[in-house]
């Protein structure tokens, strides 16, 4: 296999014509060579058109984009080097699976013999040697997503893109076919870049993973960094599920309060923070349940999901009107055997090292905190 | 309700043809004041004994697969140039004005082509001569007059192909385009393994349409030779029109009307179906 | 048969007025016409309102407009509207009002070539005609027997003829005197007239609607025959009018008789040399072609009065000449010369209104309304008004069409006629647009015509 390539991305923008805010503005990324790195965001956070300019689908109005070190940027995709899975795979109908894979070493005039030797090769890691005459009108869902891997693969590309290669297939292919991915990574070691709006993809798979949203770039990080610390307000929202608990918090000498309520901190704050006002984000499974009359956060439960490994608690504050962002509920993920009763009042305690801290104005996190793991 | 429905259709189909079919089993003349007199299958027997017979299917046949041909490969071409220059400015009022022919009535389309051709004060001749060339007899010179019709033709009814192929290939997700951009596909080979395998049933049906309409073309023909000079354009339709309409002869033009029926919708038929062995037809696509 | 011929003629170019101007005048007798029946109207108790069908153009619609309105003027109580088809649906108006016996027509512009089937249903006139003895003998002496003959069936007329259309050829004077030809008197003329005219000026020399175009080949080369003294068959006289007896049938036919053959050569010689617009020309084409000073010689149907007239005809107007289509060749009679077509006015049985319908036709074609009739676009049948009125240089066709329609060959009258053009012109074409011999043609041609003739009972 050829040997990854690492992929630069040096401020890149992109304005549509007519459109009046950037689709992209001044994205600027490193993908490490061998990197599995996804690009994740909500729809219309520009993470395809990210991939596309990677590509060279789409040409940045701003930036550059270097590939192995060299500046690619006005270079047509043909010649970057690179790979790409398509969400529906455009494979050619008319082509047998094997035309489809070897279309593109054939219009590289590689000789037919080597042509014969990659695909045989190429079959076999992906398990459709059996699929090779066939046109994609007689393969299931799953069997034209591998070909279509195939036709990236055989062409051992140095860059191999992805563009939410998974999100047409059913839910139990779609994990067997995560894990087939994360297998393909480790076998070629090669560069790979992947759109998804699936986080559980892009978690379990990546090395590397980038959180897009409105065009900017909120952060960039190994998926277990991104998870405990995300960059601002945006980034915790938006990874976890049930996602990050985002307290609204006054922090004074005693620790942490409520704010906007009279009663005195409720929660140890961890070391170093700058008394004042301060959002507080808390995974659901850091909240734990502390017996009453303990310090912690007097919460109402008011929902009870049970999950059979554990049980989502959904509650609601007691005596703190401005702790929670209106409409919001506080969820806290407990052991499969604590199931209060709805309506029993609970009391819920986090440890300092699992909170991740926000400054409420700007939402972006508040990097002076003594915690593991490094902010965009 | 739908089998009265259906029943009105067939009924609507089917009478002017048997009456076409009834007329055809007597001889008659338009201006006969007596009663037209049965004459059995005797039409149809002289219909195909005689020379003109031979001449106008040879004629039809020429003038239907030099049109068709020109049509569909220049139709598709452009289709496909206008397809990948689909970006640039004003591709779009380039569409529209090559697509303004087919609003054309064709017997006005062949009238203002007649004065183009017209070989000592047209404008084609015009521009020829001025080039120092000697004129061209478009519609008076028997080797050329079929090919000056099948240009009227081509130029009425290529935008007909175009459109059709265009809407076709707008249709296809530019994915495609991106996958063989990055399989190092060229325009060339673009056009040929993604772009036409995929508006296939597309050109299929528009060359179908196009084919049974060539088949029975007359009004560009009539209104430019009328069949002339000599036999050199004289089809089928233009002998049943003549028969009809010259001659008078309803009787033989009916015989005439049903042969070219059955001609076409044989021809049309076994093309449909060898296209749906092809699976052109009929079956979808992943 | 005149009718097939002059539909392709466009009405501004059919008889000296423009189709706007017709329009406009037509708008002007309709309100004479108007004010005429308020007039009329307290004084006679019940106008009478008679209705002639026609087809547009000047040389019919004008001319019968224009004489209904000076007839209208002049007749009060009687109220003639001209109702106007288009050509082909003219005669399927004629062919279903006599089927159905129509009472809404009370005359026809009625072509010869219907009468062999449709006089059953026509009024016969000799009655009609014997009552007024003094328009009667003004008819008889001054329309040629010959031309009005087509519209008779055993010798009773069924229409009042009042218009009258030849084949003839046509030249410029200027150009005739500059190169010192001779007037094209034979084919031979016209041939070596046309070498000369060419080296002169390249495709001046001949120039005839041919092709396919309709029937004009056929009619050429019909011309031709009879003037090279050939028949289509054995029976084909000229008091037979272009008929065929069914009790006699048509005799042999003779399509392959060396007249003919001389004829076909001869056409085909003119065809190596003719303007190549020519296999493929419509009348007005031609026109245009003398108008611009393209073409010299041309054989084509009177429709070219029109080119005597300065309005149309700036340039060239006063050089342009007509005589009746000559004879030559193996053939030196005058009387045979080439073919003739025309109008008349036929009464439909049915019709309620015979005697005013009579007395309109008579105004028609009376002196009275001659100069009326002319000026509206008119081609009169008599002889005597062709003659004075051809002294003019703008009616100069019109001794042409005297001369013409006294001796030309009649259309073919029998019902497969238009069947026996489509033949002639057919393999007329080949002839002269492929390699084939004349006697080659002329052989195929009559086996052609004899299956024909067999399958209706003539052979």
């Amino acid at each position: 296999m050829a040997e990854a390539a690492p992929v630069v991305l040096e401020g890149v923008g992109k304005t549509y014509q007519g459109a009046d805010r950037p689709s992209l503005a001044g994205v600027s990324l490193a993908i490490a060579p061998g990197a599995f790195f996804s690009i994740l965001g909500p729809s219309g956070c520009g993470k395809t058109t990210l991939l596309r300019i990677i590509a060279g689908f789409e040409m940045p109005t701003e930036g550059r984009v270097l590939i192995d070190g060299r500046d690619v940027t006005g270079l047509p995709p043909r010649a970057r080097d690179i790979a790409m899975v398509f969400q529906d795979y455009a494979l050619y109908p008319h082509m047998t699976a094997a035309d489809n894979i070897t279309f593109g070493l054939r219009n590289r005039r590689v000789p037919r013999r080597e042509i014969a030797v990659r695909l045989e090769a190429t079959a076999a890691t992906l398990g459709i040697t059996h699929l090779l005459g066939k046109r994609p009108d007689r393969l299931s869902g799953g069997e034209r997503q591998r070909v279509a891997l195939g036709r990236a693969i055989v062409r051992r590309p140095r860059v191999f893109l992805l563009d939410e290669p998974l999100s047409n297939l059913d839910l139990k292919l779609r994990e067997t076919m995560r894990i087939e991915l994360g297998r393909l990574h480790r076998e070629l070691g090669v560069t790979m870049v992947f759109v998804t709006h699936d986080q559980a993809e892009a978690m379990t798979l990546s090395t590397t993973l980038a959180v897009l949203d409105g065009g900017r770039l909120q952060q960039a990080g190994p998926p277990d960094t991104v998870y405990a610390r995300p960059a601002n307000r945006f980034v915790a929202r938006f990874i976890g599920s049930p996602s990050m608990n985002l307290l609204a918090m006054v922090a004074g000498p005693d620790g942490l309060a409520a704010a906007g309520a009279p009663a005195a901190a409720v929660l140890a704050a961890p070391a170093g923070l700058v008394p004042g006002p301060v959002e507080v984000g808390i995974r659901p499974h850091h909240l734990r349940p502390a017996g009453p009359g303990t310090r912690g956060l007097a919460v109402r439960v008011e929902l009870v999901e049970h999950l059979g490994r554990s049980n989502f608690l959904v509650c609601t504050p007691v005596d703190a009107p401005g702790l929670l962002a209106a409409g919001r509920a506080l969820v806290a993920e407990v052991a499969a055997d604590v199931a209060p009763e709805p309506g029993s009042a609970l009391v819920l305690d986090a440890a300092p090292r699992d909170m991740a801290l926000f400054d409420p104005a700007s939402g972006q996190a508040i990097a002076a905190v003594g915690a593991a793991g490094e902010g965009a | 309700m739908l089998y009265p429905v259906v029943a009105l259709l067939a009924l609507l189909v089917a009478v002017p043809v048997i009456h076409v079919v009834v007329a055809s089993l007597y001889r008659r003349n338009l201006f006969q004041v007596r009663p037209p007199r049965w004459v059995g299958l005797e039409n149809y027997y002289y219909l195909v004994t005689s020379a003109k017979f031979e001449v106008a299917i040879l004629r039809s046949m020429s003038f239907t697969v030099t049109a068709l041909a020109v049509e569909l490969a220049l139709g598709i071409a452009l289709a496909v140039w206008v397809h990948r220059m689909r970006r640039l400015p004003g591709m779009g009022l380039l569409r529209t004005v090559l697509a303004m022919p087919i609003l054309v009535a064709p017997v006005v389309a062949a009238v203002m082509w007649r004065f183009m051709f017209q070989p000592d004060f047209g404008i084609l001749n015009h521009f020829i001569t001025g080039l120092g060339l000697p004129p061209v007899g478009w519609l008076s010179s028997p080797s050329i007059a079929l090919l000056a019709i099948v240009l009227i033709d081509v130029w009425q009814w290529t935008p007909l192909v175009f459109l059709t192929v265009l809407a076709g290939l707008h249709a296809i997700p530019p994915q495609y385009f991106e996958a063989a951009e990055l399989d190092a596909a060229g325009p060339w080979k673009q056009t040929l393994h993604v772009a036409l395998p995929q508006v296939r049933r597309v050109i299929v049906i528009v060359a179908l349409l196009r084919l049974i309409d060539l088949l029975r073309a007359f009004e560009i023909i009539v209104a430019t030779t009328q069949g002339g000079p000599g036999d050199a354009s004289y089809t089928f339709p233009v002998m049943i029109w003549e028969t009809a309409f010259v001659a008078f002869e309803i009787g033989d033009a009916a015989a005439a009307s049903v042969v070219l029926l059955v001609l076409v919708s044989v021809i049309v038929t076994l093309l449909v179906r060898a296209i749906a062995r092809q699976g052109v037809v009929g079956r979808g696509q992943g | 048969m005149s009718t097939q011929t002059d539909r392709m003629r466009f009405p501004g170019h059919a008889g000296g007025v423009s189709r706007r101007e017709v329009l406009r005048r037509g708008a002007a007798f309709g309100a004479v016409a108007a004010a005429g029946g308020l007039l009329a109207s307290p004084a006679v108790a019940q106008s009478r309102r008679i209705v002639v069908t026609t087809m547009p153009g000047p040389r019919w619609e004008g001319a019968l407009r224009a004489s209904a309105a000076a007839y209208m003027a002049r007749t009060p109580g009687t109220e003639v509207e001209i109702l106007v088809s288009p050509y082909a649906e003219h005669y399927q108006r004629i062919g279903t009002s006599l089927i159905e016996d129509s009472t809404a027509f009370d005359a026809h512009l009625f072509d010869p070539v219907l009468i062999g089937q449709s006089h059953p249903k026509l009024e016969p006139l000799t009655a009609l005609f014997d009552s007024d003895p003094g328009w009667r003998d003004y008819y008889m002496n001054g329309v040629p027997y010959f031309y009005r003959g087509s519209w008779d069936w055993d010798g009773v007329p069924y229409s009042i003829v009042h218009d009258a259309n030849c084949m003839m050829t046509w030249w410029r004077r200027d150009v005739f005197d500059a190169l010192g030809l001779a007037e094209p008197a034979s084919f031979e003329t016209i041939l070596a007239n046309a070498e000369k005219l060419n080296a002169a000026k390249a495709n001046a020399g001949f120039m005839t609607c041919a092709g396919r175009t309709q029937w004009f080949l056929g009619m050429t080369f019909t011309g031709m025959m009879h003037a090279y003294g050939g028949r289509w068959y054995e029976h084909d006289e000229m008091d037979a009018f272009g008929r065929i007896d069914p009790a006699r049938g048509s005799g042999a036919v003779t399509l392959d008789a060396p007249a003919v053959v001389e004829a076909a050569r001869m056409l085909k010689a003119l065809s190596r040399i003719w303007n190549p617009a020519s296999l493929n020309a419509l009348e007005f084409e031609n026109a245009e072609a003398f108008k611009n000073d393209i073409s010299h010689q041309q054989v084509m149907w009177s429709g070219f009065m029109t080119l005597q007239n300065p309005a149309e005809n700036p340039r060239f107007h006063d050089q342009l000449v007509s005589r009746d289509f000559p004879v030559g060749g193996a053939s030196p009679d005058p009387a045979r010369t080439g073919m003739k077509g025309g109008f008349g006015l036929a009464i439909p049985r049915a019709s309620v209104n015979k005697e005013a319908t009579f007395d309109f036709a008579k105004f028609v074609t009376s002196r009275e309304n001659a100069e009326t009739f002319i000026r509206a676009g008119g081609q009169p049948s008599n002889a005597e008004l062709l003659n004075s009125w051809g002294e003019q240089p703008q009616y100069q066709v019109f001794r042409s069409i005297a001369q013409g329609v006294a001796n030309g060959h009649h259309l073919a009258q029998f019902a497969e006629g238009p069947q026996l053009f489509q033949i002639i012109t057919q393999h007329i074409g080949d002839l002269v647009t492929t390699d084939i011999a004349a006697e080659d043609a002329c052989a195929a041609m009559k086996r052609d015509v004899e299956t024909l003739f067999r399958r209706s009972g003539y052979l």
